[in-house]
């Protein structure tokens, strides 16, 4: 179920009416009833979206379960680690990776171009794969490293890596994070609820107002760069930024809301990520659940930082072009990886990290570079392959069309992202949602509802669930 | 608990409020449109008392030169064709006019993409119909097209959701209209554009059906015409239109093939609507048709 589709105005309700109620009515047990509501719920949401991927989702889960109940029998041999984790990854091998590799593979060996050494697979890629395939090998190499013990009870395991607000894009929750709260018994409590509900009405204005209608407004320009005139050029890429943030943050933020409503409190994956000083901080800010999955798990067992310069460079750039092949398999995310890690290996090479101690000149002045930097490395996230990236770029720097675009609106609905993160970061006080005033708060939640009836786009996907 | 819910509900009911009001504040904004084809749509639906009308889409406003047909019939004439707009919509259309007068003669258009071969039109349909929505006729046909969509139909800001747009730019519009006819002067870059592979749609047939048997019921004169494309590389329907209209003794006027006005790209605009140098030209042609075939 998409949180931005008809079906979850109706749908969710009733789910979290149910979740509730089952909540009051087992008042004095241990969350049970709930647990098994919710991991049926899950399961139910995602075979109707795709029966054959729910087998997957299965299947990945159980193999990691079994696994971490086979390091505690057996201890942590690295034959049954190697084993359990590319069982994990074999899905998503298969299904995101196999092209990438396959056609790679055909270039080295003199095929035709596009077609590749092995026969293909003609699998679309399910929902969401990327995330709970990361979430699962994460609790398995938790259990392996000693840092959580593994679950006995496979319902709840089971619901830890399906759990629906989080399936699609995430965030990537930690078992330490997650499974206790599973586990524990939970009761209804108002202002979390009342906070969901601030999460959900604001997420959804991000995607289906902000995002849908950036994207319409400048899918034109940034298809066909050659046609349009530089300010035309530069307000696209621009609004591109705010695009992807309102799309994936307004759907991380949904899934917030939706798990506060349910009693579960999920990491919150963007923290204003385009304030941030350097690309460092950037990363710290965006995407924070995949960060933290890739210093735990990639960045700290080739050595982290305790290692020399070099190795640590090597280390932070091998990390960030993981994270580039994470979201694609192509070579324009792996590039888009690299430009982020060298970046990274750049600002820790000159100090430049950690801007916190900055005068407030020089911090704004590298708010905008490190946001240049950013928006600029999009074009490869955004771009199908790398000379088309490029082509876009030398479009904006040598622009040959003539053409216009009416970016107006968009670039209104990008104002109020900004305005919302500048007041959030800076003057927090002024928040119209937390206002103490109820007037206040209440107008702001019915602007934003209105807003959302009136100029949602129906229809459009989000950008990460295709990751 | 109780609090929470209770403020939720007083929620919904605020949103609930301000999507009524919506709904009047575009109401009241569609009917202050004076150009473009909200007014004429608005003019179709509630105004116009011509004894003869035109239905059809966009190629029915571009092809039937209502000073021609004025002139030529001796009666008051009013096009109402819509773009995009086939049998589903005209069905609903019809029973509109036919609560307010009854009309001498309607000329109906066919265009077979959206009259009589599988397409997506009923979804636009629809579109053209959300103003109308608590019409008995539009609700009945709305949920029996799309039922999800039916219910979404309830709330005012899902049906007017693109609609203000459209208003704005019909109110700015210097586009001439005669009597709903629209001529498009000129050619533009004709791209032919293939047709191939449509298969015929019961459902439209079956609304052919009715809307036939009402106009017979109320003693309409109805005429079906096929106007020409050009380049045409679709079965001529008409020997398919004759079967189904038989019944009901409408005749069929097919130019749909007609060499002396598919061949000539001077006369169309694109290639799916004349100019109106090919209106005027086709509009004359069919006279005497119409005339002798409805006897009147």
């Amino acid at each position: 179920m998409i949180v931005n589709s008809f079906d979850f105005i109706w749908i969710f309700p009733l789910i979290f009416l149910c979740n509730t109620a089952i909540q009051m009515w087992r008042k004095g047990s241990s969350g049970k009833a709930a647990n098994l509501f919710l991991l049926s719920v899950s399961y139910l949401l995602f075979w109707y979206y795709n029966k054959t991927m729910t087998l997957v989702l299965l299947g990945v889960s159980l193999v990691t379960w079994l696994g971490a109940l086979a390091v505690r029998r057996y201890g942590r041999k690295a034959s049954l680690t190697l084993t359990v984790v590319l069982l994990a990854l074999l899905p998503l091998l298969a299904l995101k990776y196999y092209p990438f590799i396959n056609t790679n593979l055909g270039a080295l060996f003199g095929a035709e171009k596009g077609a590749g050494a092995l026969p293909g697979l003609n699998l679309a890629i399910p929902l969401g794969i990327s995330f709970f395939t990361l979430q699962a090998i994460g609790y398995y190499i938790d259990v392996v490293k000693g840092r959580v013990e593994p679950e006995k009870n496979l319902g709840d395991y089971l619901l830890f890596v399906a759990f629906f607000p989080q399936i699609a894009s995430g965030p990537i929750s930690k078992a330490s994070d997650l499974l206790p709260q599973i586990k524990k018994r939970r009761e209804f409590d108002a202002a979390n609820a009342t906070q969901g509900l601030k999460w959900l009405l604001w997420g959804m204005f991000l995607k289906v107002v902000v995002a849908d209608n950036i994207g319409l407004a400048i899918r034109g320009p940034l298809a066909q760069s050659h046609l349009y005139t530089q300010p035309t050029l530069i307000g696209s890429v621009f609004l591109y930024s705010i695009q992807i943030y309102g799309d994936f943050a307004g759907y991380s933020f949904m899934a917030v809301g939706i798990g506060l409503l349910l009693g579960f409190e999920l990491i919150n994956n963007f923290h204003r990520p385009y304030l941030a000083a350097s690309v460092t901080e950037f990363w710290h800010r965006w995407h924070r659940s995949l960060s933290i999955w890739l210093k735990d798990h990639i960045y700290i067992p080739l050595g982290g930082s305790r290692c020399s310069k070099f190795r640590n460079s090597v280390n932070i750039f091998v990390t960030f072009l993981v994270s580039g092949l994470w979201h694609g398999a192509n070579w324009n995310f792996v590039l888009w990886g690299g430009i982020h890690g060298t970046a990274q290996v750049a600002e820790k090479r000159l100090g430049l990290q950690d801007a916190s101690g900055s005068r407030a000149a020089v911090r704004a002045f590298r708010i905008v570079l490190t946001y240049c930097i950013v928006t600029l490395a999009w074009l490869f996230f955004l771009q199908p392959t790398i000379p088309a990236a490029w082509s876009t770029l030398t479009h904006i720097f040598s622009p040959t069309g003539k053409n216009t675009a009416d970016l107006t609106f968009a670039l209104i609905l990008a104002g109020v992202v900004i305005a919302k993160d500048l007041i959030d970061e800076y003057a927090p006080r002024f928040r119209p949602m937390h206002s103490p005033y109820v007037a206040v708060r209440w107008v702001s939640y019915s602007a934003l509802m209105f807003m959302i009836m009136v100029f949602a786009v129906y229809g459009e996907k989000f950008i990460y669930a295709g990751f | 608990m109780r609090r929470f819910f209770i403020k939720l509900l007083i929620f919904t009911a605020i949103i609930v409020g301000i999507d009524v009001g919506y709904g009047l504040y575009c109401d009241h904004i569609r009917r202050g449109v004076q150009s473009g084809m909200t007014r004429l749509d608005y003019i179709a639906a509630y105004e116009t008392r011509a004894d003869v009308l035109v239905f059809g889409s966009s190629r029915a406003r571009r092809h039937y030169d209502t000073r021609i047909l004025r002139d030529s019939l001796g009666m008051s004439c009013f096009n109402c064709g819509y773009n995009s707009m086939g049998i589903g919509f005209f069905k609903f259309r019809l029973k509109q006019i036919l609560d307010r007068y009854t009309p001498k003669l309607i000329i109906y258009d066919i265009t077979p993409m959206y009259d009589l071969m599988v397409s997506d039109a009923r979804k636009v349909n629809n579109l053209r119909m959300k103003p109308y929505f608590f019409d008995d006729t539009a609700y009945a046909m709305v949920r029996r097209n799309d039922f999800k969509e039916w219910i979404k139909y309830h709330s005012a800001t899902y049906r007017y959701h693109d609609a203000i747009k459209d208003y704005k730019a019909d109110s700015r519009s210097k586009e001439t209209f005669y009597d709903g006819y629209a001529p498009l002067n000129g050619t533009q870059k004709i791209e032919v554009k293939r047709h191939a592979g449509m298969t015929p749609d019961p459902a439209k047939a079956r609304l052919l059906e009715e809307l036939m048997s009402v106009c017979l019921q109320r003693g309409v004169k109805l005429v079906f015409v096929l106007s020409p494309y050009y380049c045409n590389d679709m079965a001529d329907p008409a020997d398919d239109l004759r079967k189904l209209s038989a019944r009901y003794g409408v005749p069929v006027i097919d130019h749909f093939c007609d060499s002396r006005f598919i061949s000539d790209s001077t006369l169309y605009w694109d290639a799916a609507h004349m100019n109106s140098e090919g209106a005027a030209r086709f509009t004359r042609c069919i006279i005497s048709e119409i005339k002798a075939s409805v006897r009147l």
